[in-house]
């Protein structure tokens, strides 16, 4: 199976900052960016907020009052 | 004439350890006495402990996990006290007592022209520890390993654990060991003295002065004028053992009860060391004729536990009334005091009612709504939430912040807690169960269960809504870095 790749652009410089400051962890740029954007996507607080709010839900449901 | 504000908080202050609480001990002679000119809340609530959970309350007026659980701190960019005030023209100084979660990590330097977090200097004793070097890993390896056996042979353990403790005791004690050597955390003599040097430059111009004390935090080191004060005896060696003692994991309530009376008594004299150097602080203010001008609020993030439930410290477990209930006195140049509801009122609040007593219109950003017309009738807030990450005891661990929430919803009589977690959900009669120790049985008082459950999905549904998206990709950005450097250092640390 193949990822689908979208192209962005940057500027040079940027891209020669970051790769100096995170060199030590990431083997490239893309890779950081990767790990970034995937971190920032991810939804667990939302989740985790979602489940809270049903439960709450279902109790009141359970008391008569929903 | 625009009014300064001084706001004042004190890490682990119970509001029933302040003596204008009604504390039988002369803990805060100087704040009882400022009390009879003051507003007094009897039961003011932090929104969430520990400190981590309790200050996005206090500065910015938001829930402590408004911004997703990922996120501990505030975010760049985010709204306070501060920035309203500074953006109003006030020079705003901030200066906090080597809490580091409450740094500018956390940016909580936002809005500050001056801030100092004591962090970079460090304490004497910190930098005693970073002496012991290669023989103590090498002790503490050993330890490991004996330990280990120890523990599969029964009582062995337990007394292998205790001799263990001993030699360590007997290792550390030097004979010289000083309360200032011992403290791990800048006294508030020290803050004090340099707001004071602050307050002498700021001329006649408005300010927000904020200072946050650490002396009644664990480990308990306070001046021996503070216990003297008390009426204690105990030197700093003692002081010593019974701090390594009361940090003992291994021990459970009944083995510590033993050292309780005398941490106690350490953390309340650390409580008198922070009066007393108010009293002087407030001293200055009125030698620089800004007492009168002045708006003063004292409060605290979040209590303490002395064993009252079989445990010790602040985790953010524990939801019960010595933990999220908190000292909140506010003196206005000019108004009286007044009688006020004892019906809780949240740390969310604080900020737009502060701001209000001092003329200046709340951000719409803060959640909080300002009290001041209704503090001046004495009463009109009736509810608090408060929430934390049970399971987070470590605010720097992201996989622990990802924990089951706990919702506290409150009213005068009746409290709601829901772990969520646990999926459980305990309901106390205040008035016949102040303690909380029993838990009204599930099928009771379903009126007021619905009406505090309710209220606690409103809450959830105001999360869950994202109104604060922004900030919160912000902050979660701000907290890779911080998680790398992290790493960084830990990677520095295992090489070298």
């Amino acid at each position: 199976m193949t990822t689908a790749i979208r192209e962005i652009r940057l500027p040079s410089e940027l891209c020669d900052a970051v790769e100096q400051h995170f060199g030590a962890q990431f083997t490239n740029i893309e890779d950081l960016l990767v790990f970034v954007l995937s971190e920032l996507i991810r939804e667990d607080s939302h989740k985790l907020d979602q489940s809270d709010q049903q439960m709450i839900e279902a109790r009141l449901r359970d008391l008569g009052y929903l | 004439m625009s009014r300064s504000l001084i706001l004042i908080t004190v890490d682990c202050l119970r509001a029933d350890h302040a003596g204008f609480m009604g504390y039988g001990s002369p803990t805060t002679p100087f704040l009882d006495r400022l009390a009879e000119e003051s507003f007094v809340f009897p039961r003011a609530i932090a929104t969430g402990a520990p400190t981590y959970y309790s200050f996005p309350g206090i500065m910015a007026s938001r829930f402590p996990l408004a911004l997703g659980r990922e996120v501990v701190g505030l975010a760049p960019g985010e709204t306070t006290l501060a920035t309203v005030l500074q953006g109003a023209g006030y020079r705003t100084a901030a200066f906090v007592a080597g809490n580091p979660y409450l740094s500018s990590l956390f940016h909580y330097e936002q809005g500050f022209g001056v801030f100092r977090d004591f962090l970079s200097e460090g304490t004497p004793s910190a930098k005693a520890g970073e002496q012991c070097g290669p023989r103590a890993s090498l002790r503490t390896r050993v330890n490991e390993r004996v330990a280990r056996v120890a523990h599969t042979l029964g009582p062995l353990g337990r007394l292998y654990n205790e001799l263990y403790f001993q030699y360590c005791q007997r290792l550390a004690a030097s004979g010289q060991e000083t309360w200032d050597g011992l403290r791990r955390y800048p006294a508030a003599d020290v803050l004090v003295d340099q707001a004071c040097d602050w307050l002498a430059s700021t001329g006649a111009q408005p300010f927000f002065l904020w200072l946050h004390f650490m002396d009644p935090h664990a480990p308990y080191y306070p001046p021996a004028e503070a216990l003297q004060a008390l009426g204690a005896h105990i030197g700093p060696s003692r002081a010593r053992y019974v701090n390594s003692a009361w940090n003992r994991d291994d021990l459970d309530a009944r083995h510590l009860r033993k050292y309780r009376d005398e941490i106690v008594l350490l953390h309340d004299a650390g409580i008198r060391w922070v009066d007393t150097q108010l009293a002087r602080l407030v001293g200055k203010l009125r030698n620089l004729s800004c007492w009168e001008s002045s708006v003063f609020a004292v409060t605290a993030d979040h209590g303490e536990e002395f064993l009252d439930r079989g445990g010790t410290f602040h985790p953010p477990s524990q939801t019960q009334q010595e933990m999220l209930r908190v000292p909140l006195l506010i003196r206005v140049p000019g108004v009286g005091k007044k009688q006020l509801s004892d019906a809780p009122f949240s740390h969310l609040h604080l900020g737009p009612t502060l701001l209000e007593a001092m003329g200046i219109g709340s951000p719409g950003a803060f959640e909080g709504r300002s009290y001041w017309t209704a503090l001046q009738e004495g009463s009109g807030w009736e509810l608090a939430i408060s929430e934390s990450i049970g399971s987070c005891t470590n605010g720097m661990d992201t996989v622990l912040r990802m924990g089951g929430r706990r919702v506290v919803v409150q009213e005068r009589r009746y409290k709601l807690v829901l772990d969520f977690g646990q999926r459980s959900e305990q309901l106390f009669d205040l008035d016949a169960d102040p303690s909380e120790l029993c838990s009204l049985p599930l099928e009771s008082e379903k009126a007021v269960r619905a009406r505090l459950l309710r209220a606690g999905l409103e809450h959830c549904q105001r999360a869950a809504r994202r109104p604060k998206a922004e900030l919160s990709l912000r902050a979660r950005v701000r907290q890779i870095g911080l998680e790398w450097s992290h790493t960084k250092m830990q990677s520095a640390t295992l090489a070298s």
